[in-house]
């Protein structure tokens, strides 16, 4: 049942909503108004779908410049008969401000939703000179005696006045403009809104306040709040009549409360300075050829460091210009080149106060002299216009003679850095009287060279060879032995071979010494070994049967010759001696095993 | 002996047979210096050249042609033949000096780039012998290397090796450092990279060829580096590091004639 109910007040509360129609209308808060004043603009949407349309888009207003906009928003419920209704109001107040003067219209403003075109209505309007404002009500009564108090204009309680100090200046000479600000109310709070932009004049920035800072001051009898609100050092850069804007500025200030219901409320007015027109003089013709621009009051300075220098040493040379004028756009004439003398870069440094008209400006030439001699720098001329006496001045600086002497230095030309040599001496040296002049050859390119390196090199592997060599044989007794045994066989049969000439019978001993000998050492078994032993070794080691057998057959003969009595014949010895023969050649010819 | 008969031979055939010529060197040489001594640098230069052109390689030599060149005012001719006199011998004082002196006589300045302290020790060690003398030190090294290994073999065969292998260790790092430079003195004998301008002025272009941009204007007796060379345009490089294209007649290189 309640969720029936709930249903029931949910499309009721649609359908209010798609019959609601939105109101819209529009407003001033004033019909007439004054140049200086702000105009509000209020659009005022309201319906329960308000809240869905967006801010308004103003046209291009003719006559009006907008501002800015601001939006509020109420919403109010009621309930009718049981039923629920809900409405919202919008406002958007645009804050406009009238471009001139006269009969001016704002047109009808169509805002379209949901296919439906809402109008606004046209609204007429009187924009007149000066401010309209009409005066608040100050907060100060203080000032309650003050004539002017009657005064019912905004514009004759609050205003920018300017102080110019030439209306009809020279070209180029220096105007100073100040903006005061004069009050009295209670400014809460200052802001620039649009600064002169002096059109047609060179405009330095002399001075801006960096917070609010009024002061009373007492103007005709009347007391009013006041501040400084721009200076401005400005200088014509054409001639003829020069129109510059007005100042403008946003002012906060703050009213009296009308009733004890209400607190005194701030208001934001826009004020504006009176606009200015200059006459700018041209500079009266007969300028002299060095004239560059300056005009103002000036005096002109110069000095040099030294004048007694000896070659190498620099100086400096300052020129400075000092005075009240023009000095952004100041030039002095150039030096002229100096033989000998070098002049690097001028180091050039201003001076200015804070009103960019009076200050000095320095010029400072380091020189290097180059080379002795006399030298001057001449006099230069600086040529300004005075407008106080009405005609051009020609300054001039004051000429230097320079005395440059030989000094240690020698200065080099033509390189930037100063660079001394020191000289090995007057002459280069004399001839060397070498009358052999034999030619030089790289050893690297004779073959002699290399085949030296190579025999050096050489003699490693040959004495590596022979070292192993020499360890092979120190180390085989074997070999040893078997060298000797050729050795001994050779001196035994020798030997023999004087027996057997002269039929020794010691011709056997020298023979079986000689065979015993040889074969125990080739055969590597012990000296002193039995005849059986060195027979069955040979045999083992591979000599041929006939040979072990001749062999054997030699040791008999031998034994009998020598042991046996009567063994000895001298006719044998023939025959034995060449057997012997035999057997030692075929010996040397015998291979034997694990040799 | 009939080996020793060849290793002879060879060994005389090895050396520039100058022996019936000494004596026309030295008559040349004498007439040089008479020449000199009177003043007449004209005669002495063409007795000198000769020598030269004979393929005498002899610094003096070269340090005495310099010297017939600067009386003639040739500057870049002289700076040519005291850095051919250096090639020989890096060790020639008496040539060392007189191209310092001459080289502040040329119309550019050139730069020497400044050595720390032990560079120039090292630079001047470098200079101070000739590639004989480095040949020679790194045959004797190689030599004295070789028998330590003898010895390493056969002395100290059953002995404490640590002495031999230290000094071995020692004689090889030597070696090395002496065989490159060595190497490095043998290359720059035979180099022919460094030109002397001997024209009065000499423009560098971008290219070669005169309708390239001009890059450079040198003076006579400017020591350049070659790059590059064409038929008729040489790429050098300046001291400084910039480079352009000079015509080949106006430099001469910086070379020892190769017989």
């Amino acid at each position: 049942m309640k969720k029936i109910i709930f249903l029931a007040i949910f499309i009721l509360l649609a359908v209010f909503a798609m019959a609601d129609d939105l109101q819209v209308t529009a407003y001033v808060n004033r019909t007439t108004i004054g140049i200086n004043d702000i105009l509000q603009y209020t659009i005022e949407i309201s319906g329960s779908d308000a809240d869905k349309i967006g801010t308004p888009n103003l046209p291009q207003l003719d006559g009006f410049k907008n501002q800015g906009v601001s939006t509020s928003s109420s919403s109010s419920y009621t309930m009718t008969n049981g039923s629920f209704q809900s409405s919202v109001t919008k406002k958007y107040q645009y804050s406009l401000s009238p471009t001139r003067t006269g009969s001016i219209s704002i047109p009808s403003i169509t805002i379209k939703y949901k296919k439906k075109s809402y109008k606004t209505g046209n609204i007429k309007l009187n924009v007149v000179p000066g401010s309209n404002e009409p005066a608040p009500a100050r907060a100060s009564t203080r000032n309650n005696n003050s004539p002017a108090e009657n005064s019912g204009k905004l514009s004759d309680n609050i205003f920018i006045e300017i102080q110019v100090s030439n209306l009809n200046p020279y070209q180029n000479e220096s105007v100073e403009v100040t903006y005061n600000l004069f009050s009295k109310y209670d400014v809460t709070s200052l802001s620039f809104k649009e600064e002169p932009s002096f059109i047609g004049f060179w405009k330095e920035d002399v001075f801006t306040p960096n917070r609010m800072n009024l002061q009373r001051t007492n103007r005709n009898g009347e007391l009013y709040n006041t501040m400084k609100l721009k200076t401005y050092a400005i200088f014509p850069s054409q001639t003829g009549e020069i129109k510059v804007d007005p100042l403008k500025m946003d002012v906060d200030i703050r009213t009296e409360s009308r009733n004890i219901w209400s607190f005194g409320s701030t208001k934001t007015y826009t004020i504006a300075s009176k606009p200015l027109s200059f006459k700018v003089k041209e500079l009266p013709p007969g300028a002299p050829a060095d004239f560059s621009g300056a005009v103002g009051n000036f005096q002109l300075n110069s000095s040099v460091s030294e004048t007694q220098l000896k070659v190498g040493d620099s100086f400096t040379y300052t020129l400075e210009i000092s005075g009240r004028g023009n000095f952004s756009n100041l030039n002095i004439a150039t030096l002229p080149e100096i033989n000998h003398l070098r002049f690097l870069d001028p180091e050039t440094s201003s001076d200015i106060t804070a009103s960019k008209v009076n200050g000095k400006k320095t010029i400072r030439y380091l020189v290097v002299a180059q080379e002795p001699g006399n030298f001057s720098i001449p006099s230069l001329p600086f040529s300004y216009f005075d407008p106080g006496r009405n005609k051009y001045v020609t300054l001039r600086s004051d000429k230097y003679a320079l005395d440059v002497k030989e000094g240690d230095n020698i200065y080099i030309p033509g390189t930037t850095s100063q660079a001394s040599i020191h000289l090995e001496g007057s002459d280069i040296g004399f001839i060397i009287e070498n009358r052999v002049m034999s030619s030089f050859k790289p050893w690297f390119d004779s073959i002699l060279y290399w085949l030296l390196l190579f025999v050096i090199f050489l003699s490693l592997p040959i004495t590596t060879l022979l070292m192993k060599r020499h360890t092979q044989i120190a180390g085989d007794m074997d070999y040893q032995r078997q060298k000797r045994a050729n050795r001994v066989l050779k001196k035994y049969l020798k030997l023999a071979t004087e027996y057997y000439k002269s039929a020794n019978p010691d011709f056997y001993y020298a023979a079986q010494s000689g065979l015993e000998n040889y074969l125990t050492d080739k055969l590597k078994i012990a000296r002193g070994s039995r005849k059986d032993q060195i027979i069955s070794q040979a045999t083992h080691l591979g000599y041929s049967k006939e040979l072990v057998e001749k062999i054997n057959l030699m040791f008999n003969k031998c034994n009998e010759a020598r042991f046996m009595p009567g063994g000895f014949l001298k006719e044998n010895i023939q025959t034995d001696y060449a057997s012997l023969r035999d057997i030692v050649a075929e010996i040397a010819k015998s291979r034997i095993k694990g040799k | 002996m009939k080996y020793y008969l060849i290793i002879f031979s060879l060994f005389i055939m090895l050396f520039p047979v100058w022996a019936d010529n000494e004596d026309l060197v030295s008559k040349t040489a004498d007439q040089a210096i008479t020449a000199y001594h009177n003043k007449d640098y004209d005669t002495a230069l063409t007795h000198f050249l000769y020598l030269e052109n004979n393929n005498i390689i002899n610094a003096d030599l070269f340090y005495n042609i310099a010297n017939c060149y600067f009386r003639q005012s040739q500057i870049g001719k002289a700076i040519l033949y005291y850095k051919k006199a250096l090639k020989v011998d890096p060790a020639h004082q008496a040539a060392a000096s007189n191209l310092k002196f001459i080289l502040t006589l040329t119309k550019d300045k050139i730069d020497t780039p400044e050595n720390g302290a032990l560079s120039r020790f090292l630079l001047r060690l470098y200079h101070s012998f000739d590639l004989n003398k480095a040949a020679l030190f790194t045959a004797v090294l190689f030599f004295i290397l070789i028998i330590l290994l003898i010895l390493l073999q056969t002395v100290f065969q059953n002995r404490d090796k640590s002495l031999p292998i230290f000094l071995i260790f020692l004689v090889v790092i030597l070696l090395v450092i002496s065989a490159t430079i060595s190497y490095l003195k043998y290359q720059n004998f035979h180099s022919a990279s460094d030109a002397v301008v001997i024209a009065q002025t000499a423009i560098g272009y971008s290219g070669p060829g005169v309708e390239y941009t001009r890059v450079f204007t040198i003076h006579e007796g400017m020591i350049c580096q070659i790059e590059n060379t064409n038929d008729d345009w040489m790429l050098i490089k300046l001291p400084n590091g910039i480079g352009g294209w000079v015509q080949t007649n106006l430099l001469e290189i910086v070379k020892i004639k190769e017989n």
